[in-house]
Formats: C-alpha cells, sequence, structure tokens
C-alpha cells in the first residue's frame, strides 16, 4: 500500500494567484514540492529568509548569465531556488516542516 | 541488457533530476539558448561527477550524437580487475549517451516533467527513442570510449 506521499506525488494545485505548487517524489523521507509560475525575486528570497538561516552562492559574480543560488534552512524545512529564478524546491521533512507548508506557501505567494 | 538498463535508470533519475533542479535553473539554463545547448550542458556538469571527462563529438540536433569519455571509470575498473575485453564494458556510459538524448531530444524534460515510472517508458519505450552503442572502449585497446545514439 502506497504511502499518502507517494499517492501525492504528481499532484498540482495553486496555494495563491499565479504560483503552481507540484508534489514530487523525493529520495528521503520528506516531502518536496516545486513552486513555479512567476519569476521569484529578491523581495521573496527576503520574506522566506524570516524563516530561518539564509546562504546564498553569488554565482553572478563568476558568471553575469548566472543566476544566485538561494537557500533558506528553517526547522524541518529547506528552501532551494535561485534570485529572479522561476522554479523553488522546498523539502518538508514530517511532522514540523509540513506543518510549515501554509506559511512557506504564503511567503511565496506574498500579500 | 541489464547493465544498460541500470544505465538508463541512473541516467533518467540524475540527469533528469539535475535538469530539474534549483542549481540547473539557475546556473545552467539561464547558458541555453538552444536545445542542443541542453546536451552541452549536462554533458559539463557530468564532468563534476568524477565519471571520467565527458564531451561531445558530434551532435546532430534531435538525431544523432556520439560522445566521448576520456578515462571512463568502467573501462579503468574492468582493465584492472579482468585486463583486455573482447567487448565493450562501459554499460552506465551508453545507458547515459541514450538517456540524455532520450531526455532532451525524445521526452521533452525541458517541460520539467516528473520522474515517474510512467515517463521512463515515454522516455525509453515509447515511439522513435534513441539507442546507444559503445563503439570504441578502452578496455579493448582502444584510446578513449565512444558511444553513439541513434533513434530507432
Amino acid at each position: 500500500m502506497p504511502s499518502r506521499r507517494e499517492r501525492l506525488v504528481g499532484f498540482r494545485y495553486r496555494p495563491h494567484g499565479r504560483v503552481e505548487a507540484e508534489v514530487r517524489k523525493s529520495c528521503r523521507d520528506e516531502w518536496k514540492i516545486l513552486y513555479s509560475g512567476e519569476r521569484f525575486g529578491a523581495d521573496v528570497w527576503d520574506r522566506l529568509a524570516a524563516l530561518g538561516e539564509r546562504s546564498v552562492f553569488e554565482a553572478s559574480k563568476l558568471n553575469p548569465k548566472m543566476k544566485d543560488i538561494v537557500r533558506v534552512h528553517a526547522e524541518g524545512v529547506r528552501i532551494e531556488g535561485a534570485r529572479d529564478g522561476e522554479l523553488i524546491v522546498v523539502f518538508f521533512v514530517p511532522p514540523r516542516g509540513l506543518r510549515q507548508r501554509r506559511r512557506v506557501e504564503a511567503l511565496i505567494t506574498g500579500p | 541488457m541489464l547493465l544498460k538498463e541500470a544505465g538508463q535508470v541512473c541516467a533518467f533519475h540524475t540527469f533528469g533530476g539535475i535538469m530539474e533542479s534549483a542549481e540547473w535553473e539557475g546556473l545552467i539554463k539561464p547558458q541555453c539558448k538552444t536545445t542542443e545547448d541542453w546536451v552541452y550542458g549536462m554533458v559539463s556538469v557530468v564532468n563534476a561527477l568524477g565519471w571520467g571527462r565527458w564531451s561531445v563529438a558530434a551532435l546532430d540536433p534531435g538525431q544523432r550524437l556520439e560522445l566521448v569519455i576520456d578515462g571512463s571509470y568502467e573501462s579503468n575498473g574492468y582493465l584492472a580487475a579482468f585486463g583486455k575485453s573482447n567487448t565493450p564494458r562501459c554499460y552506465l556510459g551508453t545507458g547515459g549517451t541514450s538517456g540524455l538524448m532520450n531526455l532532451i531530444y525524445h521526452a521533452g524534460i525541458q517541460s520539467r516533467p516528473a520522474l515517474t515510472p510512467a515517463f521512463y517508458e515515454k522516455t525509453f519505450n515509447e515511439g522513435r527513442f534513441f539507442v546507444a552503442r559503445e563503439v570504441e572502449c578502452r578496455a579493448m585497446g582502444a584510446s578513449q570510449c565512444r558511444f553513439v545514439a541513434e533513434r530507432l
């Protein structure tokens, strides 16, 4: 019997506005959800940084064609993406991380 | 056949996972102007994996890929363990070559599909998918390992 997480792989929904979320298979015991549909600029990452610790790989300084890679580590949650990119990948570690899903989505989609 | 299939499964999840990652989105994709750039971009990334030095020898867009691996770990391993071979021995390289072409030109990895068993079937078993073969192998005495992927 597949777990609820396995059954939901491929499930898509719209948390808010144009942003689309899709549940993906993860290799670990965690939920992996992709958020796309918009360009996620510095304002989004500033909001997400409030959740925990932000680290930035400033790839644009090495090659201006590349975007800076941003990661935010919070309790039970790992958020990855590029500044001004069109994809954010969030890993929610149950149970604590999953409880933060709506908050993370509110920060991604904004006011 | 089983080892080549294992190579394809590895390519599907490794290459597919990389091309759908946040890092690809931020670092490689902005530099890709054409579909062919996705092939060159992925081969560049593979060179950071320690699988030998991969390079594109020839690419006929959407039709054929000739890929060369210098220092393939599979041929190194075979030579060290068994000596010279009379058949090609780089199964991951073979599966990787077909996997690369199938993901990019056959199954549309660019639209970021979920890497499910159904998508694996579409990638490697439906329509005019790519099949790869190793045409030169260091384990057989060649200087490099060379792979060709063509549509079935």
